[in-house]
């Protein structure tokens, strides 16, 4: 105390700078082996760090290098001293015990050591089976297994006490002994050392009396930088059960949830790429925290300017768009919004006389009344109920035929009921009895274990992939083994009967049976996340506990989640992207959005239609393509992003072009194929392997797995050369059936012909040079039906048609 | 990277212990002289020699144990009923189905002691194309479509081909890892279906009745006419799919393109010296895909290929008649085709800038199934690599006695995939940028 004392009158008699400031502003190391990281900041809190000059009065006491990392040298006490532009700032580090040599910790030094090079991570000796013979548990997560792996195995030549510089533990990493991890560090590196004395010292592995008991990342809680001095340095501290604290900055292990906007140093510099924001994952031992960081750049002739706005979501997005300098684009036109409200709603295209009927509609709200009629008609309830087909994986190989016909008109009614969400999530959670008569039970039957009924609830309703935490702890999560097993005990006790019927099965809830830990042993009591054991009462059915616990507010998933999903289906990409993989590590682009999409949720009785209604109406939906201030945007929604119609609105635009349907197997015609009920309706043929199906090849899911991202909505060569020169299109393009054929043989001008084609493939007149284009290639032809195949090629070719606008 | 130098091992027992040290020794002094980054660009640069990768895709595992790591010394139950011969290859033996490969062992080499993680045919499938396992995943690109997105989009011909029926798939379900992976669907591989009379199908590329190069080219001129410019949209998925769009269209419409499908012309002689069997003609076919300059084809003996059976059979996955099917049909097949294609390379004088690898998804059971077969060996399987720069004639890594594990440093699909990566010229900091084959390795005692 009375040195603290001295410490404190010594730094106020200092001239020092208020501008510049240090921290920490003093220090204690015990030891060799310690490290201090000092951060500084100038007047306006930026990092500085890496611009100061750092430097030791006391070099044989205290050593600084230029990233600010002190380390000590002797026993005494070291002024450090910061300057910058002429202004300085001391610290002072005091250095004890530098004789007394205190062994190195297995648990808090070597282990994290492994884990901050990279060995034990998911990709080298952490994977499942490890990797060259030498398995070593993910991150550290199993330090017994990890004893055994370092110090028994391979007959103990990993570790070689009596001359340690020469276990293959250390020459592997520095590449003295060929490594197909490549080089990890080098004999300088403080790693190094650790590793070697810890060998030296003949690996103790007993347990640390002083656990661990969590670690503060300075600087804390989220920031804001901005170019050209978009970096920070982050000092990590652990605190352990008797109360003292130890800089592990140099044993921390960090990363960044993307480093094309940041990156972030083996030693906690970050340094900024773009803009954007970032989380930096920073892991100590099974302690972790997620810093978020938003770079910002001013941009040259920026200024904002001001949108109306509709509601709250534009207030928020327009907010965003400020800070990182972006321009919200121009109100689309009314054709534009025509064509995208219908393709977002019910999934097809507008007719040319439902076209004509809203362009010459006056009224000022005429976007909202047309919002309002498609969320009233059936296509809106087949298209989305389609979509939750995807998302609850109904295929005719899983459920068969008649229950993928009773499971999709359940899901029907729910949409067109807008039936709540909560009372939806509850119907399918909690789903008893036959499910011919309660289609809702099928759920249990796509998911026919406990562990995939669990993984599938935590993916659809809590948004998030549960599944890396069965084997081990989750690494970057607060997802533990026993979590995953907690919940997995929620779900345990769905008991599954046949029927005679093949296609029937009786879910009912069993009153035992209990999930049992595989790393423990240990019976796995029922557990959600953010509130622990889940309350169950007796005799009650786990899942209606659980249920209880999704809608109620403690959950703060449920509802996020579910306005995420609704907003990426309409703008393409989701606040949250992947949009169902909510983390800490993977912040949303928007959270104060996010959070008001949430709260309008809830406040709604969990009303689909009236966030999906919000959204639409939003100035922020309305908005046009990008232009010279947003297009490298991609995540703020400045503008609206194209995107190309998915397989199925594809067949069915294409369809309605020509006037020639496709008719699909075990549907009543007329079924389009936005409406189709399971992507397998017709029995597998083995046959007819390899031959080629439009919507397949245009990434029509599976629904193997609960992920949306199985439906591609990528690029491919197949998929050019299918409309190239594909017998879906050709077929009806070649066919005397088809509208433009009709037409011309009913004597209808060419010109009319065209205007038709152009209208209802992509909701606008031909431009007169189009239109000139098209009628010399016409009047040329020899064969004028030829002529007019090509021409309507040409449209439905167009950027315009393929894409969502 | 570390060069060895004339570090070699002529014999077939692989990287001993004793070289290993030897090895090991030499390496210090050659790291302490601080080897500068350039050196490292310098070395991949140098390595970079293969305009174009064949693989030999052989689906279900080949036996390892009756064709080129033969145990004539192993117990009754493990043996197996085929003699073995010489090779070219001092010390190295193969069965006796292979005496046309063994003739020729001088110009490649023989990898013994592959090993992989997974035991059934999609997993390990995935392991041996992409160097990873599908779970927890994302599923990793293939090898494939690294080498492809590395050189880009060409201007006919695709980058990254799959000659033979379909996907390789089992029963259930596919290979996940067939195509691009994280890079993106765009990256997938072109299939390519080839009969045994060396008829090539591409079912898209079929012109359709009344369709032709040329009325495909008239669309595409009308296109242009038909552009109102006031309405294109921009963004970089619009511009994607233009790419896209624009290489599907050379595909169909360019000379170059059909000529590299048409076997025809080719001499009778040279047509029937890779045997008239689909997977002989797949791989006349992939030579000449690799002279028109296609950076990655992939010749798969799946299920489709060398069917007897109308509706595919097992490959190389052989649980039931091994040895009968081993030496009546497979390695036959094999043996020429293989032989041909070597032939062919060096007669073309591709084989400098053209590298053949051969290999499966694991090996077989070194011991004899209750069925007189063999079942999925996941620890030890072989792979044969030519041509581009790889030093030939060697043995590289050893088996056990019984040809159950590997005894030396065991080789794993990760490091095929970097080596041939590195070879493409996609060096560790580009697969570092485009994230894939972290953590590989080379495969040293290649180069």
């Amino acid at each position: 105390m009375a040195r603290f004392l001295i410490f404190v009158l010594l730094a106020a008699a200092l001239p020092c700078s208020a501008d510049l400031k240090v921290l920490p502003e003093q220090a204690v190391l015990h030891g060799a082996r310690e490290q201090i990281q000092l951060i500084a900041r100038n007047q306006s809190k930026q990092d500085v760090t890496r611009d100061v000059d750092w430097e030791s009065a006391n070099p044989d006491i205290a050593i600084v290098d230029k990233t600010g990392a002190v380390r000590p040298a002797g026993n005494g006490t070291a002024t450090i001293t910061a300057t910058l532009n002429n202004e300085t700032t001391t610290v002072q580090v005091e250095v004890r015990n530098m004789g007394v040599t205190r062994p190195v910790s297995f648990d808090h030094e070597t282990l994290p050591i492994l884990s901050k090079s990279g060995c034990s991570g998911g990709s080298c000796h952490g994977a499942p089976h490890g990797k060259a013979g030498f398995r070593l548990s993910l991150f550290g997560g199993d330090p017994v297994f990890d004893r055994a792996a370092l110090v028994r195995e391979a007959r103990g030549r990993r570790v070689s006490p009596l001359n340690a510089a020469n276990s293959l533990l250390l020459k592997k990493p520095t590449m003295e002994v060929p490594h197909m991890g490549g080089r990890r560090f080098t004999t300088e590196d403080q790693t190094y050392r650790i590793l070697h004395d810890w060998i030296a010292e003949g690996c103790r592995v007993d347990r640390p009396e002083n656990a661990c008991t969590g670690i503060t990342v300075f600087p804390s809680g989220n920031q804001l930088v901005r170019f050209p001095h978009a970096q920070t340095q982050f000092r990590v501290v652990a605190r352990f059960a008797d109360g003292s604290e130890k800089d592990v900055t140099h044993l921390a292990k960090f990363e960044s949830s993307d480093p094309s906007v940041m990156s972030v140093s083996r030693n906690g510099f970050a340094e900024g790429e773009s803009r954007g924001d970032v989380a930096i994952i920073v892991r100590y031992l099974e302690y972790f925290q997620t810093p978020l960081i938003t770079c910002v750049r001013d941009v040259d002739d920026y200024n904002w300017k001001p949108v109306a706005a509709v509601n709250y979501v534009d207030r928020n997005v327009h907010q965003k768009l400020q800070q990182m300098q972006f321009q919200q684009s121009d109100l689309c036109s009314d054709e534009v919004f025509l064509r995208r409200v219908y393709l977002d709603v019910i999934g097809v295209l507008p007719t040319p006389e439902e076209r004509s009927r809203f362009l010459e509609e006056q009224r000022d709200d005429k976007r909202a009344a047309l919002i309002e009629a498609l969320l009233k008609r059936p296509e809106y309830a087949r298209f989305w109920a389609q979509k939750w087909g995807d998302l609850l994986r109904i295929s005719r190989r899983q459920i068969g035929l008649t229950s993928v016909f009773k499971y999709s008109a359940w899901l029907r009614a729910a949409v067109a009921e807008n039936r709540p969400y909560d009372v939806m999530a509850r119907q399918l959670l909690t789903a008893g009895g036959s499910t011919i008569r309660n289609p809702a039970g099928n759920f249990y039957r796509t998911s026919a274990d406990t562990n995939d009924a669990m993984e599938t609830s935590a993916q659809l309703f809590l948004g998030t992939r549960i599944q890396c935490a069965k084997c081990h702890n989750h690494p970057f999560e607060r997802w533990t083994q026993s979590n995953y097993y907690g919940l997995a005990a929620v779900f345990h006790r769905v008991g599954r009967k046949k029927t005679v019927n093949k296609e029937e099965a009786v879910i009912f809830a069993s009153t035992s049976g209990e999930v049992t830990h595989p790393a423990t042993g240990q019976t796995a009591a029922p557990w959600v996340p953010a509130s622990g054991l889940l309350d169950v009462q007796d005799g009650q059915d786990r899942r209606v506990a659980f249920a209880d616990w999704l809608t109620s507010p403690r959950n703060p998933w449920f509802a996020r989640v579910e306005v995420n999903r609704i907003w990426a289906q309409v703008m393409g990409v989701g606040i949250v992207e992947p949009f169902d993989d909510f983390r800490d590590s993977n912040p949303p682009s928007n959270p104060a959005l996010l959070d008001a999409l949430a709260a309008d949720f809830r406040a709604s009785g969990y009303d689909r239609n009236h966030i999906l209604r919000t959204i639409l109406n939003s100035r922020t939906y309305q908005s046009a393509s990008a232009n010279r201030f947003n297009r490298s945007d991609s995540r703020y929604f400045s503008h609206y992003r194209p995107r190309r119609l998915s397989a199925e609105q594809l067949v069915d635009a294409l369809s309605e072009v020509t006037g020639l349907p496709e008719s699909f197997t075990a549907v009543p015609a007329g079924t389009k194929a936005t409406w189709l009920p399971a992507p397998d309706l017709k029995p597998h043929n083995r046959a007819e392997l390899g031959s080629v199906d439009f919507l397949k090849v245009f990434g029509q899911p599976e629904r193997q797995s609960v992920c949306e991202c199985e439906r591609g909505d990528e690029t491919s060569l197949g998929q050019a050369l299918q409309l190239l020169n594909g017998k879906f299109l050709h077929d009806r393009l070649s066919s005397d059936r088809s509208r433009f054929r009709q037409l011309h043989k009913q004597g209808t001008e060419p010109a009319e012909i065209l205007r038709d084609l152009y209208v209802r493939a992509i909701s606008r007149e031909p431009t007169p040079e189009e239109m000139k284009a098209a009628i010399s290639y016409f009047a040329t032809a020899e064969d004028k039906h030829t002529a007019l195949e090509d021409i309507c090629w040409v449209i439905v070719n167009k950027d315009e048609f393929l894409f969502q606008h | 990277m570390i060069d060895f130098g004339s570090f070699r091992t002529a014999s077939c027992t692989g990287t001993n212990r004793r070289s290993f040290l030897r090895t090991a020794a030499a390496v210090p002094a050659f790291a302490a002289a601080g080897l500068p980054a350039m050196a490292d660009i310098e070395a991949a640069r140098k390595r970079a020699k293969a305009k174009s990768v064949i693989l030999l895709w052989l689906w279900g595992g080949p036996s390892h144990v009756d064709m080129v790591d033969p145990k004539p010394d192993a117990p009754d139950d493990f043996r197996g009923p085929f003699g073995t011969i010489a090779t070219k290859t001092p010390g190295m033996q193969f069965t006796e189905l292979l005496p046309r490969m063994a003739a020729r062992s001088d110009r490649y080499s023989v990898i013994r002691s592959m090993q992989t993680t997974n035991g059934g045919h999609p997993g390990a499938g995935t392991v041996g194309v992409t160097g990873f396992e599908e779970s927890p995943g994302p599923v990793q690109p293939n090898f494939g479509a690294i080498v492809a997105r590395h050189r880009g989009q060409q201007e006919a011909l695709p980058p990254f081909f799959y000659v033979g029926r379909g996907i390789p798939r089992d029963l259930p379900r596919r290979i996940e890892g067939y195509g691009g992976g994280t890079l993106g669907k765009a990256w997938d591989p072109f299939l390519v279906h080839c009969s045994e009379r060396g008829e090539v199908s591409i079912p898209t590329l079929k012109m359709l009745p009344r369709m032709s190069p040329n009325r495909i080219r008239d669309r595409r001129a009308l296109m242009k006419q038909m552009d109102a410019e006031r309405y294109r949209l921009d963004a970089s998925e619009v511009d994607r799919w233009g790419q896209t769009f624009q290489s599907a269209y050379g595909l169909l419409t360019s000379d170059e393109a059909r000529e590299a499908f048409d076997l025809t012309s080719e001499s009778r002689k040279t047509r029937s010296s890779y045997g008239n069997t689909t997977f002989g003609q797949g791989c006349l076919l992939a030579r000449r895909l690799a002279q028109a300059g296609v950076p990655y084809i992939q010749v798969n003996w799946s299920e489709y290929v060398e069917t007897f059976t109308p509706n595919g059979d097992f490959g190389w996955d052989t649980h039931i008649y091994n040895f009968e099917l081993l030496q009546d049909r497979h390695c036959p097949i094999f043996d020429r085709a293989y032989s041909a294609l070597l032939d062919d390379l060096y007669d073309q004088g591709m084989m400098d800038d053209t590298l053949l690898v051969a290999m499966g998804e694991f090996g077989r059971t070194p011991r004899i199934s209750n069925r007189a077969s063999r079942e999925h060996w996941q620890h030890c399987y072989f792979s044969i690599w030519a041509g581009a720069g790889i030093e030939p004639g060697r043995c590289i890594g050893e088996s056990d006695a019984r040809g159950e594990y590997p005894v030396s440093r065991p080789i794993t699909p990760l490091m095929a995939g970097t080596t041939i990566a590195e070879l493409c010229g996609v060096g560790a900091q580009e697969r570092a940028q485009m994230k894939v084959l972290d953590g590989g390795s080379l495969i040293d005692e290649l180069l």
